[in-house]
């Protein structure tokens, strides 16, 4: 599903490189913690599998598609199957909990008839629906979150991007988060989550990759955080 | 495409960025209402040329008897004056008619020009007045077709013509022009910088959009399409009120600005349909040019 081939990544104006000569393989359904210090490499491999950057050198494949090799104009195509979750869920504070989600769908040209189908049933599914009506600002940080995850999840993506999802969450607000993710994982859909938190890694036991300076320095299927910050 | 969802992106930027726009579309209309000026001025100009240049002529003077004149021994023979006459023929289509002008017509044209003067008329020898063929051109500027061609025949006395006067004319015509273009230039130049500054703050004023639109895998058009739409609506807002301004203006520019200086070359001066003219230049140059400017600030600051 994602494939990295020997990638380095080189910002320009920054002599260490952000990913060095990583090569590895996400499957098809896996469930996998990046973990790793700041400014290890994690959020260059996201942003990178969205083909927001290009790597300096090697070759990185995404459901299927040689990204080297993805004119500009396709990679619209390629983020609608990647959904995408960050930490500061970045929602539209003008726009009820509905309308935002219903915003992901009208911009890639879905029918109003259709979106009036899916919204409903995706707020159902991340435990939401009594608060549609409802603007961000007037939800909690855990139920915003959840909004940012119905948003990402809607169009049904095959692969699920999220750089820590919890980070701004208190301990128990995060479980309901990962049981979220974990049945969106359920589903079939490919999770790479970026995550300081290390009692969440440790809970789940699934695949653990820990970058170090831009280098793969681990990767286990069962794993653990293992590294103490 | 969702019209529906671009519409409505429009409208929420319109709202959010109005007073930017308003900037846009003032300027733009400034800019549309010297433009258009000038296009009328270059308008009336050309009027104003056309009509004079058809009253324009080319006299050519045969030698009359007792010339002091070096270049007229004695008074031109008739065969002197036909082969003056096939000459001036030969020359069409440049000279588009010739008209022989006989002594005794001569001297009721001096009459006429002098008829107020009874003394000039009266001192006068009818037989003294010199023949002479009036050569209409069907381009003016080409005098000196004429001047060279005849001027050394035997039996020519003397080319007249309207020749300094005319390059001054023409001096004053094209500058004219010049300033006109000039202006336009700089101020189209202006009013697409603005647009582009107007966009780009449309667009930063709505990154947070963009950015999950982007996120989200709409499409360069999507995204793009309401700045567009936001930079041409400026765009022909500011035409169309420029236009506005003009017609309102168009008394105060032709019957008072333009009216003392041409009228005196005669001439029909600019009227409602030369104004109406000039709506769809206005409206299509800034359009294209608004479309232009947002174009190029897209591909700057909002990537994809």
């Amino acid at each position: 599903m994602i494939r990295f081939d020997n990638v380095t990544k080189i910002y320009a104006q920054q002599a260490r490189p952000a990913l060095d000569g990583v090569s590895l393989e996400v499957e098809k359904g896996e469930f996998v913690f990046l973990v790793g210090a700041s400014g290890s490499g994690k959020s260059t491999f996201l942003r990178l599998v969205l083909k927001e950057e290009k790597p300096t050198k090697g070759r990185i494949h995404v459901a299927g598609k040689d990204l080297a090799r993805l004119s500009s104009w396709k990679v619209p195509q390629l983020r609608r199957q990647v959904g995408t979750v960050f930490q500061d869920f970045r929602l539209l504070p003008n726009k009820t909990v509905a309308q935002n989600v219903a915003f992901a769908l009208e911009v890639i040209g879905r029918s109003r008839h259709q979106i009036a189908k899916v919204v409903p049933e995706v707020l159902d599914l991340v435990g939401l629906a009594d608060k549609a009506g409802r603007l961000p600002g007037e939800l909690s940080g855990g139920e915003q979150q959840r909004v940012a995850i119905a948003r990402a999840f809607v169009n049904r993506p095959i692969i699920l991007l999220a750089d820590e999802p919890t980070g701004n969450l208190d301990p128990s607000t995060s479980v309901g988060i990962m049981r979220l993710l974990d049945r969106i994982n359920r589903t079939g859909t490919t999770v790479v989550m970026a995550t300081h938190d290390a009692n969440i890694v440790d809970s789940m036991r699934r695949r653990v990759i820990e970058l170090e300076r831009g280098n793969v320095v681990r990767d286990q299927s069962r794993g653990v955080y293992g590294y103490t910050s | 495409m969702r019209l529906r969802f671009v519409f409505s992106e429009l409208g929420n930027s319109l709202r959010r960025n109005s007073l930017m726009m308003v900037a846009v579309v003032v300027i733009t209309a400034f800019a549309m209402l010297v433009l258009g000026a000038a296009l009328l001025v270059r308008t009336q100009v050309g009027l104003t040329k056309h009509s004079y240049y058809q009253k324009l002529q080319v006299s050519v003077f045969l030698c009359p008897p007792d010339s002091p004149h070096p270049q007229c021994p004695s008074q031109a023979s008739e065969s002197q004056v036909s082969a003056v006459e096939d000459e001036l023929n030969s020359l069409r289509p440049t000279v588009s008619s010739v008209e022989f002008v006989d002594q005794d017509q001569a001297w009721s044209i001096y009459k006429d020009l002098f008829k107020n003067s009874p003394d000039l008329i009266a001192y006068a020898d009818p037989k003294s007045l010199p023949e002479s063929f009036v050569v209409k051109l069907s381009d003016p500027k080409k005098f000196d077709v004429v001047s060279t061609a005849v001027s050394s025949m035997p039996g020519v006395d003397v080319v007249q013509n309207q020749d300094e006067f005319l390059k001054k004319l023409f001096g004053m015509m094209n500058s004219l022009r010049m300033i006109a273009l000039v202006a336009c230039v700089v101020l189209v130049v202006v009013s697409a910088v603005l647009i582009g500054v107007g966009v780009q703050m449309a667009a930063a004023s709505r990154r947070r959009e963009t950015s999950i639109m982007r996120l989200v895998g709409a499409s360069n058009t999507y995204i793009q399409l309401p700045f567009l739409l936001e930079g041409v609506l400026a765009g022909v807002l500011g035409a169309v009120i420029g236009f506005g301004a003009i017609a309102a203006l168009r008394v105060v520019i032709i019957d008072h600005l333009l009216k003392p200086i041409l009228g005196v070359l005669g001439g029909r001066l600019v009227g409602w349909s030369e104004v109406m003219a000039t709506l769809p230049w206005l409206v299509g140059l800034s359009a294209v040019v608004a479309a232009l400017a947002s174009f190029v600030t897209l591909q700057r600051y909002v990537r994809v």
